[in-house]
């Protein structure tokens, strides 16, 4: 079954400068499906991201989240639909400072008016999966770059979306944290059946994806299957990133 | 480019991120200066101002200038927090801690000259708008325009220091950051405050002991409780805002059902985190908006008395009396009802005669009326009638003993019993320059009538507005003396302080006008100075999927708490204050500060409300338009 259909979606940025960021873009993912977005830098990833989040609008071209198009949505239901529907990573965590680690991961269901009771039940639930149930009364600052990135995992998922849309979950963690927090979303994908799609620079982070989709120029360049093997899936994309003649500084994040 | 050109330049080309701080010092200068202006002006130095209201001036002096410090210490520290990144990367390219220090007091040095020809440029404007309207309102001549320079001098003085000893001041704190910590500059989260629940309990039992002392105080002993009870209750009220009210947030927080409903998980975490800086700009607030209620309300309740201790000190508009000799007496008389009569055809007229008898101790002479004479004035104009049988006499306005039990009259060898004391009397002791004593009808019949004077007291509409006639009866009469006769007219002793009581409000409403806005524009600031992190905190949430309905109704609970709190505070104390101040103005005859005091506090409340909806929709627009 598709969970997620895009249909020659293209983008043009008006202004002086008119700029073609987009051109019909046409995909689509499976349920449970955990599909890798790539490309080097300003082919257009995050552009696709925005619009299949909703944050942007196309040019032309459709997005069909299981069959419905969210853009048609008024301003209210679009957030709502957000909310409900749709779950983020984001590669700078996107925590409230103001707000501990387990108040951060229930704050969509808060907003969503359910009981303290069932809050409570998804919270130590997906706690559990992620490992970090010992950090939820601390606060952002108190704990590590992977434990906040895993957080904002637990609050992405906590009201079961249909679709989890991460930006460079990896960007800001070490090599450690990033094969982490890669594995979490892959436990998640496995055994929550979430569909999910990633942009990344990481290739090792692709690597962990069923499927990777590159996109050059804002057109789709190429598209790779992983076989058994996450190593050789990891070799297929290196060699895909170097024959798209990205240079060695596209292909992988800068390690901070 | 050298130094001195970096420095004007990074002014000159950031106007954007300097205007904020420029306008709030402005702001302070020309609320400073508008002050100064009016506290020099020749028309209040030198004309009658009662001595509360010149001591409340020079108070209010003082805290103007103490809230400008806080101000301006406040957006300076501000201004720097939001440059921390810059500074970093100054550093970081080789600039010395010395030239860093140097390049921020050239800046503050550039924007303060700027703004203290600005503030006193708008305060110069403005005043003479205001000193119009003022006049206009009051119905006082206005005060004449000036240019006041001595006020320049002083505004000018005082914020060359104001503006240098705060650049110092905040250099002092910044120097302790590392460059890592500038280059990293305000994302670094604060810490939640922490309260202490010792001084939680305190802050209440301060504020509690402050209350009970004024509203049990009686009167006289207000003046002496107002030092000691104003320091108990702004030491508990800087312990409410900052111990007490993170305190109740943490209960709040624990009650989860409440916590976690909704959007309140947002707008109490941010309560709670933000408190710290909120407290002090609380705390401020409230002391500043409680003196300003306090002043136009104790000024408006004095205005408002004016007419009933007018009303009081003559109970008839015009009481003329003459001894029974005075030979012009009929031809005075005449003229004087043909004048009224003249102003107001309908004029009451009511006569008595008093005889003069002589005391036993002190020399002290009694005016006696006779009880039905009294009863008829009093009926005449509604006032209380009086009774008296036997040998007892009521004493009204007696200037001795006031548990005087029996009075002997040697004249007539008569010993009276004091029935009671009473100071309130339709004849009232400057018309008769003595103690009046009503007797029974046969007493005063057998008194010696060898002094007697005529008593006349005609009450007229409007008379407010029969000051100009009995100016110009007096002229007719000549002088006034104890063997001629007297006029005493009520216009005359309303219309001096009347115009007292008007220039005494208009002090007081300017000052406390001032005072007002300058608190609303410390709420403005303190808004816009987290305006930035707002915009990165809802862009996040709103990525999550926030409504537009549910960001408005986050930022408004927010902006509600930070414009109301600290008044409604404000207004509780002055409330308070208002009631230990009726006791201690009811001994000088101001009878009700309920009423003018609930229209004063109304009136604020109605212009914050308005206030608050500008305010509101205009920071929703700024982050709607960041978020997108």
């Amino acid at each position: 079954m598709e969970m997620l259909q895009v249909k020659n979606l293209s983008k043009i940025y008006g202004g002086n400068v008119t700029y073609r960021a987009l051109t019909d873009i046409d995909f689509t993912i499976r349920k449970s499906e955990f599909v890798g977005i790539m490309g080097p830098s300003g082919s257009g990833k995050t552009t696709l991201l925005n619009m299949i989040s909703t944050i942007d609008t196309p040019t032309s071209g459709e997005v069909l989240l299981e069959g419905t198009n969210p853009q048609k949505l008024k301003k209210k239901e679009l957030a709502l639909f957000r909310r409900r529907q749709l779950g983020f990573v984001f590669q700078d965590f996107n925590l409230l400072d103001t707000l501990t680690i387990g108040e951060n991961i229930v704050l969509p269901l808060t907003l969503d008016k359910r009981s303290v009771k069932e809050m409570d039940e998804k919270l130590q639930e997906v706690a559990k999966k992620l490992d970090i149930v010992d950090i939820l009364p601390k606060r952002t600052y108190e704990v590590s770059g992977g434990q906040r990135q895993r957080a904002a995992i637990a609050r992405a998922i906590i009201h079961s979306p249909a679709l989890l849309l991460a930006d460079e979950p990896t960007g800001n963690l070490d090599s450690k944290a990033s094969r982490n927090v890669m594995e979490t979303m892959e436990a998640i994908n496995r055994n929550e059946k979430t569909t999910m799609m990633m942009v990344t620079h990481d290739a090792l982070a692709a690597s962990y994806c069923h499927r990777v989709l590159f996109i050059k120029d804002g057109q789709l360049y190429n598209e790779l299957y992983r076989g058994e093997s996450r190593q050789a899936f990891f070799q297929k994309i290196i060699d895909t990133l170097s024959l798209m003649g990205g240079n060695a500084h596209d292909l992988s994040s800068v390690r901070v | 480019m050298t130094f001195r050109q970096f420095a004007f330049n990074n002014v000159v080309r950031n106007r954007r991120m300097y205007a904020a701080f420029f306008l709030s010092s402005t702001f302070s200068v020309m609320v400073f200066f508008m002050y100064a202006m009016f506290s020099f002006h020749p028309g209040i130095v030198d004309g009658e101002i009662h001595w509360s209201a010149a001591i409340g001036m020079g108070v209010a002096q003082y805290v103007i200038y103490l809230f400008a410090f806080f101000f301006l210490f406040y957006s300076v520290s501000a201004f720097l927090k939001k440059r921390e990144k810059e500074f970093g990367i100054l550093t970081v390219h080789g600039m010395s801690q010395g030239q860093r220090n140097l390049l921020v007091i050239m800046e503050n040095l550039i924007i303060g000259s700027f703004s203290i020809v600005c503030g006193i440029g708008l305060g110069v404007v403005l005043a003479k708008l205001f000193f119009m309207a003022a006049g206009f309102l009051l119905e006082t001549e206005s005060l004449p325009f000036y240019l006041p320079w001595e006020a320049i001098g002083w505004t000018v003085g005082a914020f060359l220091i104001l503006f240098l000893s705060i650049t110092v001041f905040t250099l002092l704190f910044m120097g302790k950051t590392s460059t890592l910590e500038l280059l990293k500059g305000n994302q670094k989260p604060k810490t939640e405050p922490k309260a202490s629940v010792g001084l939680s309990i305190l802050s209440a039992f301060l504020i509690g002991t402050g209350y009970v002392l004024s509203l049990t105080a009686w009167g006289g002993y207000v003046p002496l409780l107002l030092i000691p009870v104003t320091a108990i209750v702004i030491t508990g009220s800087y312990f409410l805002f900052t111990q007490l009210s993170v305190s109740v947030i943490r209960l709040l927080k624990k009650n989860r059902s409440l916590y976690w409903h909704r959007t309140n998980l947002i707008t109490m975490s941010d309560l709670a985190y933000r408190m710290k800086d909120n407290a002090r700009m609380f705390f401020m607030v409230c002391i500043v908006s409680t003196v300003a209620f306090c002043a136009i309300g104790s000024l408006v309740s004095y205005a408002d008395s004016i007419k009933q201790s007018a009303l009081a000190i003559n109970p008839y508009s015009f009481t003329y009396t003459a001894p029974k000799a005075f030979a012009q007496r009929e031809e005075q008389r005449a003229f004087l009802e043909a004048e009224l009569r003249a102003h107001d055809p309908e004029y009451r007229a009511e006569h008595a005669t008093i005889r003069y008898q002589s005391g036993q101790a002190n020399g002290e002479q009694y005016a006696v009326v006779k009880q039905s004479d009294y009863n008829r004035l009093a009926n005449a104009i509604g006032w209380q009638t009086v009774s008296v049988s036997g040998n007892e006499t009521i004493l009204l306005h007696f200037g001795w003993d006031q548990n005087t039990k029996e009075i002997s009259l040697p004249e007539s060898g008569l010993r009276l019993q004091v029935k009671e004391q009473l100071f309130k009397s339709v004849i009232s002791r400057p018309t008769v320059n003595a103690s009046v004593m009503v007797v029974a009808d046969d007493i005063y019949n057998h008194l010696p009538a060898k002094q007697e004077r005529e008593w006349y007291g005609y009450e007229v509409n409007n008379w407010e507005d029969t000051f100009a006639l009995s100016e110009k009866l007096r002229e007719r009469f000549g002088t006034s003396a104890i063997d001629t006769y007297d006029l005493s007219s009520r216009a005359d002793s309303y219309h001096p302080m009347k115009q007292m009581a008007n220039t005494m409000l208009f002090v007081g409403l300017f000052v406390g006008i001032l005072f007002f806005v300058a608190a609303g524009s410390f709420l403005y600031f303190r808004l816009y100075t987290d305006l930035d992190t707002d915009r990165r905190q809802y862009s996040a949430i709103t990525k999550i999927g926030l409504t537009e309905q549910e960001l408005s109704r986050i930022i408004t609970t927010q902006i509600a708490l930070l414009f109301f709190v600290p008044i409604v505070v404000a207004m509780i104390h002055s409330t308070v204050a208002f009631v230990a101040l009726q006791s201690m103005l009811k001994l000088i005859g101001v009878t009700s500060v309920v009423k003018p005091t609930a229209i004063v506090l109304a009136c604020f409340l109605a212009v914050q409300v308005a206030y608050f909806w500008v305010i509101r929709s205009r920071y929703l627009r700024h982050l709607k338009q960041a978020i997108g």
